[in-house]
């Protein structure tokens, strides 16, 4: 639900009308209608802390709907990664300091960039790293054909 | 349930933008940097091994 959406749903809920949550949030009615109507495009947390604590209801829901990361949503990150990525490495990564886990994550941007930069015609979309040899391909096809050229010549 | 939250709380230890880079990678090559980063492990340790033993005989 987009936050100028959930704003009013929260308001009528809580039976409070603009002034009123304008007033005990401490904002002008006008700003708080433009921020219902959608016509604010980022609101300060601060603002929308008051607007919460005005209509007592948590932070987070109108955080979340302005697209700020809350504990919550980083959890459910954290969740998602845990589901992606391999629980070992995880477990490995997770013994190592912040600084050597930076050093990693550098080294695997660089092979990115030299991937990207290698002029493989597609940026290096859907590569490997390292580069994984086709048996089957242009060069393994190129020997066998100097391999059959050698042996008909034989 | 237990070990899916342990788990998790491991992965709250790792670099979000690390984690989110692995996320992007096939799991084959994330076995491949477990296996890079355990064999750079081990060649550390071997060469800090030697060091000490060089510096003891000197």
């Amino acid at each position: 639900m987009k936050l100028g959406d959930k704003i009013r749903q929260l308001r009528e809920q809580g039976r409070f009308t603009q002034g009123q949550l304008a007033h005990a949030s401490s904002v002008s009615q006008g700003y708080l209608s433009q921020l219902e109507n959608g016509e604010v495009k980022h609101p300060s947390a601060a603002v929308l802390l008051r607007i919460a604590q005005a209509m007592h209801v948590g932070g987070d829901e109108l955080f979340e709907a302005a697209g700020y990361p809350t504990v919550r949503t980083l959890r459910e990150a954290y969740r998602g990664y845990e589901a992606t990525v391999d629980p070992e490495l995880i477990t490995y990564l997770s013994g190592l300091p912040r600084d050597r886990q930076r050093r990693l994550l550098l080294a695997l941007e660089g092979m990115a960039s030299v991937l990207d930069s290698s002029g493989d015609g597609n940026g290096g979309q859907g590569q490997v790293w390292p580069p994984i040899r086709d048996p089957h391909g242009p060069r393994a096809r190129g020997s066998q054909k100097s391999l059959e050229y050698s042996r008909s010549r034989n | 349930m237990a070990d899916y939250v342990d788990r998790a709380a491991l992965a709250e230890k790792v670099d979000p933008e690390l984690l989110q880079m692995l996320a992007r990678m096939p799991r084959r090559q994330q076995r491949q940097v477990l296996l890079l980063l355990m064999v750079v492990d081990n060649l550390v340790y071997e060469m800090m091994r030697e060091r000490r033993m060089r510096e003891d005989t000197e």
